[in-house]
């Protein structure tokens, strides 16, 4: 359904969103170019041509963690920004308007997501690829691992995104839907500090809890950091919390279809 | 052919656990013809919005049965041929006018060209010709109800459903609106219509019902709504010539010697009096049906409703 993806496009310029995201994408490019004054120290130290592991073996990390703070940043923005687009489509007196035509629940709530999720992607591509040109045009590095953060980014997007739309769903509230992203978020934070919560508490069932909902909760922060490792050519030793987190995420859509079927508007 | 079709519908709105459920809908059996504009009214809160929003799957139904085009309403083909006009209508305001036309018309699976075509004339259609390529946002409420008349009817509904179509709509624009109602039946397609205003649907609709607490309390045409079938005025040089009314028949309401009311128990029996009238040689100048107002029908079918529910 053409129609409900470009109808999120323009929902989303007329929420100004895509003005925020290009501000982002404009301050990330500037670091770029602010970066390029280092860029004659790490080609005195390799002798000419340049990669990202070279880069990374002068700076460390940081200039990848910067971009990675900004790619989380856009996804930030991008799940506050789209966390009321469903409750708004089933306001008072506009679900009526939606509902009321041909088209069945599940296809109308798939459209709308699937419609966000791949503006979501175009408006990466747009912001990975200005990043991606800056940093060849001003380091000379085109290295399509810096890719991967954006990539990342969508799948981190979805897993979002996918709570939001169901609180907005369940409760048909803007502001809910904004604050489940927070609980979750604060869920996360908390269970990445299992092993010091398992040692304080020290109890069979406290670790059981702990370890169930740290499988259960997405970990986003986890993912985040696994592009990191992708970008700078380093290991991933284990991919559980990017499939147990996406297999979350496709179950909660799941749930919110089932759910949505059965409401009365 | 029934368009529409409802069979012992009811719908039950559950709310909280300590204030009960909520009878919307209580056993509603109604058929709808194709061709006709069928009003429905009722007090606020009669189940009016509720009936519409079940017909199309927004609200869905708690027990009974009800055919959109032949089809239930769980399925979204149902709605193929329907377009609906929403009470305290929210439209997505981010999009203009036309906006609006060409994501409806999306909606209905409609091509582009078919689209162009008719946002045009469906502009005109409502008289906001001007105010295509404004936003929504900006609109009144006369101008909203005008854009939303337009959305129901991008799709060359067969069936259009109306929800307080003239809610907000100057006196110009109700006219504009009723004649709108009117060429659409003469296209052969069907109007529901809801409406708190009983002189536009005594105006307009070939056939009401009227809804109190969830329940239809009579249902017919306007005409049979608003005449009082046992009670005659008869208007006859009568004088002096007073007869009786044998009891088991009716009684006479008033009299005067050119004329009376009277109120029978079954209708043949007019022509007792008029051989009455006719053998004492009585010039009979007109018999006529007494007639109230919708409204007047409205509010005795109303309280008398509160009445047997107290
Ligand atoms: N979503 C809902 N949840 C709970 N109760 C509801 C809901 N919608 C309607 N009701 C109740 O159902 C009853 C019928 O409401 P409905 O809106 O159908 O009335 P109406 O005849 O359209 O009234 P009005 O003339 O004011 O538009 C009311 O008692 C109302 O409180
Ligand atoms: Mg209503």
């Amino acid at each position: 359904m053409k129609g409900i993806t470009r109808d999120s496009l323009v929902e989303m310029f007329d929420r100004k969103l895509v003005y925020v995201f290009a501000v982002v994408t404009a301050l990330t490019v500037l670091i770029v170019i602010l970066s390029g004054s280092i860029d004659g120290q790490i080609r005195m130290q390799t002798g000419g041509d340049m990669n990202v592991d070279d880069f990374n073996q002068v700076l460390g990390d940081p200039i990848i963690r910067v971009f990675e703070f900004f790619v989380s940043f856009l996804v930030f923005l991008a799940v506050m920004g789209t966390a009321g687009m469903i409750p708004t489509m089933l306001e008072k007196g506009r679900a009526d308007y939606y509902l009321s035509k041909p088209i069945s629940r599940t296809a109308l709530f798939l459209n709308k997501f699937v419609g966000i999720l791949i503006v979501y992607g175009l408006t990466i591509i747009l912001c990975g690829g200005i990043v991606y040109l800056s940093l060849g045009l001003v380091h000379g590095i085109f290295d399509f691992r810096i890719v991967y953060l954006f990539l990342f980014s969508l799948l981190a997007f979805f897993i979002w995104y996918s709570i939001t739309a169901f609180a907005g769903i369940v409760f048909g509230s803007n502001a809910i839907a904004i604050m489940s992203a927070f609980i979750v978020w604060i869920l996360q934070k908390i269970l990445s500090a299992r092993d010091v919560i398992k040692t304080l508490a020290d109890s069979k069932p406290v670790d059981y809890i702990v370890d169930t909902s740290y499988y259960i909760i997405p970990k986003t922060g986890e993912i985040s950091d696994m592009s990191v490792r992708m970008v700078s050519g380093r290991v991933i030793h284990d991919w559980m919390p990017l499939y147990s987190s996406l297999l979350f995420a496709i179950v909660l859509v799941y749930v919110t279809i089932y759910i949505f079927k059965r409401k009365n508007y | 052919m029934h368009v529409i079709e409802v069979q012992e519908l009811t719908k039950i709105y559950q709310t909280g656990l300590k204030k009960g459920n909520i009878v919307a809908l209580d056993n509603v059996s109604l058929a709808v013809e194709q061709g006709e504009i069928f009003g429905l009214l009722g007090p606020n809160g009669a189940g009016k919005t509720t009936l519409l929003k079940v017909l199309l799957n927004i609200t869905r139904i708690s027990s009974g049965q009800a055919l959109v085009l032949g089809l239930p309403p769980d399925n979204p083909e149902s709605r193929r041929k329907v377009g609906y006009l929403p009470e305290n209508h929210r439209f997505p305001i981010h999009l203009t006018g036309l906006g609006l036309l060409e994501f409806t018309g999306r909606l209905y699976g409609l091509s582009q060209k078919e689209i162009d075509s008719r946002s045009e004339n469906l502009l005109v259609l409502v008289g906001m010709e001007r105010w295509g390529n404004t936003k929504i946002r900006k609109y009144s409420k006369g101008m909203s109800q005008r854009i939303g008349l337009a959305q129901a009817l991008i799709s060359d509904p067969e069936i259009l459903l109306l929800d307080e179509p003239t809610d907000g709509v100057d006196p110009i624009g109700k006219i504009e609106i009723r004649k709108v109602m009117e060429k659409i039946r003469a296209e052969g397609k069907t109007i529901f219509l809801n409406s708190h205003l009983l002189s536009e649907v005594e105006s307009v609709a070939d056939r009401v019902a009227i809804l109190t607490r969830g329940k239809v309390a009579r249902v017919g045409s306007v005409e049979s709504l608003t005449s009082r079938q046992s009670q005659y005025e008869i208007k006859a040089a009568i004088g002096n010539e007073i007869f009786d009314i044998p009891e088991e028949m009716g009684k006479r309401l008033s009299m005067a010697t050119d004329g009376m009311i009277v109120e029978l128990n079954n209708e043949d029996d007019i022509n007792f009096i008029i051989d009455q009238l006719r053998m004492r040689k009585v010039k009979i100048k007109s018999i006529k049906p007494l007639k109230i107002s919708l409204e007047q029908s409205f509010f005795e079918t109303v309280t008398e409703n509160k009445e047997a529910a107290q």
